[in-house]
């Protein structure tokens, strides 16, 4: 079930120190550290250095569809250009 | 009841970073989760972090965080081991363990371990499995 308060939130603030400051532990009240550790790992799985050369990546391309659109003929237009300029 | 002398475990968070507030050193865990997908394996995962907060401790305890895949023997998969100080009882010490390029090699129902003094404080799961290819 949910819960609707309808009161206005209120915040009080006991002075006006920084967080920062009211952040600190005082006496005997609960205080915490914090350790942060970081590690890199070796990467053990070997990745695939072959690299493709330009009329491969060319006809990956191609046959992924990925030049298809420039046959079409809205997108011929630089070929136009040149049509009606002879 | 647990002992006096063992530490009190409060939390174990599996997420991809913890931010501190530079101001106020508040912590936010980001991006919490308890399953990991890959294509295929062995997997390298780029960041995995392990928030973990416990109390109760007295002095130096050896502490250990370890990850064991369940599903293959509990082979250990990675970890880390380091003293942690407690200046008092009531302290409540928080870590975060931040590993870089992990790599899973095989899927399956993994473990997180942390230990005080060889003693199982804290425990979680998360599965690490197959991407269903569509």
């Amino acid at each position: 079930m949910p819960t609707i308060t309808r009161e206005t939130p209120y915040f009080h603030r006991l002075d006006d120190s920084p967080p920062a400051d009211l952040a600190k532990g005082e006496g005997s009240k609960l205080h915490s550290t914090y350790f942060e550790f970081r590690l890199t790992l070796p990467a053990i799985v070997a990745v695939a250095a072959t690299e493709l050369s330009d009329s491969e990546l060319l006809v990956a391309a191609e046959k992924a569809g990925t030049f298809e659109f420039l046959n079409s003929p809205e997108e011929d237009r630089y070929n136009d250009s040149l049509k009606k300029n002879e | 009841m647990a002992s006096v002398d063992k530490p009190i475990g409060i939390a174990l968070i599996i997420c991809d970073r913890v931010i501190t507030d530079a101001v106020t050193h508040e912590k936010t865990l980001v991006s919490t989760f308890n399953q990991l997908l890959a294509n295929r394996f062995p997997c390298v995962h780029p960041r995995l972090t392990l928030f973990v907060a416990v109390t109760n401790g007295r002095g130096t305890a050896e502490a250990e965080i370890r990850c064991v895949n369940e599903s293959d023997q509990n082979s250990p998969v990675f970890g880390m081991k380091g003293a942690i100080p407690f200046p008092d009882p009531n302290h409540v010490v928080e870590m975060s363990f931040q590993f870089n390029n992990v790599t899973f090699p095989k899927p399956g129902l993994h473990g997180i371990e942390f230990l005080c003094d060889g003693e199982l404080i804290l425990q979680t799961r998360f599965q690490v499995g197959m991407m269903e290819q569509t």
